[in-house]
């Protein structure tokens, strides 16, 4: 793959508060129309990261490229091609779905007539069209996340950033935003999203890194990540004992937890617990 | 905190908890310059109250001494009204913490009211309040030594009730504010009352001789309240029965107060909702009239700009206070032309419309200027929007200096044919200076608003009554207000001399410009620093 074919490019990219080093050096690289997962255990550094990516926050050293374009070089340039759903979301409480859409397109530069011809679409196919004049606040937090992603791709973004887009969101809810991103991915967009919910990655994503105590500590397809895995646990075991059945494939939770040495702690008691 | 915990242990913790965070919050420079800024506002604040606790003394001492208890009462009244209405007036320097956030913990529901009653005591006008009520103490001290302990006592009973009264109002207002109906018929009756106080005076300068009667007879009513009470007592020097009538009738307003009191807390200790989330129906009540009515397009500026002063006007509609703060000064206004140009009164005032319209420009101007200085207040997680959106900074600063600066020309209109009306039109020059200097003030003060905003953003949140500014904004209002003053005022004195009149024409042509140049320069300069300043603004503004 040339460097032409990443949407996404982060050289050394480093970020710290004070004495703690959230991001240490990390070089992400993927691919043009991936579904990217960014993995790594709470604190590890992943929304620091995706704040960094999109330009909430800024590096203290190291370069991010997307799409070919230097984010620090030409902010205005860069966001106008990606699409964002921040950590909180981005949301104007006192709004309504329709203002707030329309509001959006607007900021982006989509005339009047695209911008109220999508509004009208994004919200049908949110299932948020038949409360018009319901403002955000009132929002249950299943609308406002799939509200938020609605704005993130109204003007048709080639890079999407999510951040835990699935957090406390419901099955019914979580359906609509999957077929929204495969549909997004359909038409070439590159979507990169943290979570915590593996077996979600699992099923969406085809690329994922793992990011531990700032670090980047892996980074490939799922497939090149299992068989990395599978080969370190072989070499360990020395073939004397199996860890799994054979023939079963690891899972990505298995993986995530082979890779930054988490466990499922039983042995350790609480004394007033006992 | 543990269920078993004392009430007292409970208050303790809380207290302790307020203190680290306190101490926590101070490890930031911008924090520890904000504290700065709010012991500063609160030193000022400080010799008003010693300045009137002197007078309330002086005044208590004369009540005494020529036995009138109708002096001691209106002082009483005095501080009565102050307490139950400092808070509206100073929110600014109030306590935001809110207690409700404490009762995901065991706190014992005694403990959950005392500390509401501690936040009462010292809130900033509880403080002002005691200190005069002190000044009234020493006054009846040394005007009636025997009867100290006594007095002191009924002072003590009259304290006890107007706190408890004011945690009562204040409860409520809060409760009624949250709901969006609830507050859109206070915020009416608000203005109609305001309006209709504005009167009074006037009414009484034509009906004084007539009202004089029913006043009296008002008098005799309040009696029967707790500032009559204590000061027919203190200052009537009354009888042991007169003291124990007093006492026993201070006690009824503490138990009814406190009784009413105890049933809105138990009402929040048990889980009450006061978010407008819970309120749907009400919600629906907004007018959309269509998607396409955001779609505005202004001339001369980018559609960027227009989409951010079309979401400020929407922001603005759906706000009570703010649509308030921004028509307080037309209220006033015409409050102040019926008192000042009194033709009985002859005076500075009453010389007609030359120079009652840059005064009544300036009062609007005092009131508008400091809505610019936290700007990004009600955007909330909404401030994220805007930093991650293609567009330099500067087009969200303009499209909401924008906004204000049309309501800053439409007052400007107004005050303009009001007097015109009223008083008679201003000279042409005097509009056109008056005009002139309003540009320069207005754009000094967005230029420096926009960097406080940037600087110290402070989280409002809609429902909420009461939010605190940061006292370093509050203290840089002061200060732009005083230089902006100190520098209009004198080319005002110029320009109400013929000869000179020309010169202050050209000191304000001068001194638009350079604004001009100061504004463009700071948009810039702020476009760069909301950069820099990415992180501040979400961790403020995206907090809660």
């Amino acid at each position: 793959m040339t460097t032409n074919s990443y949407a996404i490019v982060t050289e050394n990219l480093t970020r710290r508060f004070g004495e703690l080093v959230a991001v240490d050096q990390v070089n992400l690289a993927v691919g043009a129309g991936q579904f990217f997962g960014f993995l790594g255990p709470n604190g590890a550094g992943k929304s620091t990261t995706i704040r960094m990516l999109t330009g909430l926050l800024e590096p203290t050293a190291g370069r991010i490229v997307l799409l070919g374009t230097d984010l620090q070089q030409d902010p205005v340039e860069v966001k106008r091609q990606i699409g964002v759903v921040p950590e909180g979301l981005a949301l104007f409480d006192r709004l309504t779905g329709s203002e707030y859409l329309n509001f959006v397109a607007r900021m982006y530069g989509l005339d009047r007539a695209t911008a109220a011809q999508r509004t009208q679409e994004l919200l049908e196919f949110m299932q948020l069209a038949d409360r018009p004049k319901t403002l955000i606040a009132d929002y249950s937090h299943g609308m406002k996340k799939k509200l938020a992603l609605a704005a993130a791709v109204i003007h048709g973004p080639k890079i999407l950033f999510l951040d835990e887009p699935f957090e406390g969101v419901d099955a019914i809810a979580a359906g609509t935003l999957k077929n929204m991103l495969n549909r997004m991915i359909a038409r070439g967009a590159t979507i990169f999203l943290t979570s915590h919910v593996l077996e979600i990655v699992e099923r969406l994503c085809s690329h994922v890194a793992i990011i531990h105590k700032g670090k980047l500590v892996a980074q490939g397809s799922i497939e090149e990540l299992r068989s990395g895995v599978e080969s370190k646990i072989a070499d360990a075991a020395t073939g004397a004992e199996a860890v799994r059945p054979t023939g079963q494939k690891l899972t990505l939770e298995q993986i995530f937890l082979e890779i930054v040495g988490g466990t499922r702690a039983t042995e350790q008691e609480l004394s007033w617990l006992a | 905190m543990r269920a078993g915990s004392g009430v007292w242990q409970q208050v303790w913790l809380v207290a302790g908890l307020r203190w680290r965070l306190l101490r926590n919050s101070l490890r930031s420079p911008r924090k520890q310059l904000e504290l700065i800024g709010t012991l500063l506002v609160t030193g000022l604040g400080g010799l008003v109250a010693l300045g009137g606790a002197l007078g309330f003394a002086a005044g208590s001492y004369a009540a005494v001494r020529r036995g009138s208890p109708q002096l001691l009462t209106v002082l009483l009244w005095a501080i009565f009204l102050a307490w139950q209405l400092l808070p509206v007036l100073i929110a600014a320097f109030a306590s935001g913490t809110s207690l409700r956030g404490l009762l995901v913990l065991p706190l014992r529901f005694r403990a959950f009211f005392l500390l509401h009653l501690a936040y009462g005591i010292f809130d900033p006008a509880g403080i002002i309040a005691l200190v005069w009520l002190g000044g009234v103490l020493v006054g009846v001290g040394l005007a009636a030594p025997q009867g100290l302990a006594a007095n002191a006592l009924l002072l003590l009973g009259f304290a006890l009730c107007t706190l408890l009264l004011n945690r009562l109002l204040y409860l409520w207002l809060e409760r009624l504010l949250a709901r969006r109906r609830t507050r859109e018929a206070l915020f009416l009756i608000f203005v109609l009352t305001m309006f209709g106080l504005q009167f009074v005076g006037l009414a009484a300068e034509r009906w004084g001789k007539n009202l004089a009667p029913l006043l009296q007879q008002v008098y005799d009513w309040t009696q029967i309240l707790p500032p009559g009470l204590v000061g027919a007592v203190v200052a009537g020097g009354g009888s042991t029965g007169a003291w124990l009538g007093a006492l026993l009738g201070l006690c009824g307003y503490g138990v009814g107060c406190g009784w009413l009191l105890r049933r809105r807390l138990l009402a929040q200790y048990r889980g009450e909702d006061l978010s407008e989330t819970a309120t749907v129906h009400s919600a629906q009540a907004v007018e959309e009239k269509a998607a396409g009515k955001f779609l505005w397009e202004l001339p001369g500026v980018s559609q960027q700009v227009a989409a951010v002063f079309a979401k400020e006007v929407r922001y603005l509609l759906r706000n009570g206070f703010l649509l308030l703060n921004l028509f307080t000064p037309l209220f006033f206004l015409v409050f102040l032309t019926f008192a000042l140009t009194s033709k009985e009164k002859p005076g500075v005032l009453s010389r007609g419309p030359d120079v009652l319209f840059p005064m009544a420009v300036g009062y609007a101007v005092l009131v508008l200027a400091p809505i610019g200085y936290n700007s990004f207040a009600f955007d909330g997680r909404g401030i994220q929007f805007f930093l991650i959106a293609p567009i330099r900074f500067r087009i969200v600063l303009l499209g909401k200096n924008l906004l204000l600066g049309m309501i800053w020309v439409a007052e400007f209109v107004v005050i303009w044919l009001w007097i015109g009306w009223y008083a008679g039109l201003p000279r042409a020059a005097l509009t056109l200076l008056t005009l002139a200097a309003m540009a320069f003030v207005m754009l000094v003060h967005f230029s420096a608003g926009n960097y406080m905003s940037l600087t110290y953003p402070q989280r409002f949140d809609f429902g909420k009554f009461r939010q605190r500014q940061s006292g370093m904004t509050v203290l840089v209002i002061l200060a732009v207000q005083l230089v902006v003053l100190g520098i209009c005022a004198p080319v005002f004195f110029l320009a109400f001399r013929p000869q000179t009149l020309w010169l202050a024409g050209a000191v304000f042509v001068v001194l638009v410009a350079l604004s001009g140049k100061l504004y463009r320069w700071s948009l810039e300069h702020c476009s760069r620093l909301a950069e820099r300043r990415r992180e501040v603004l979400t961790e403020e503004l995206c907090k809660g």
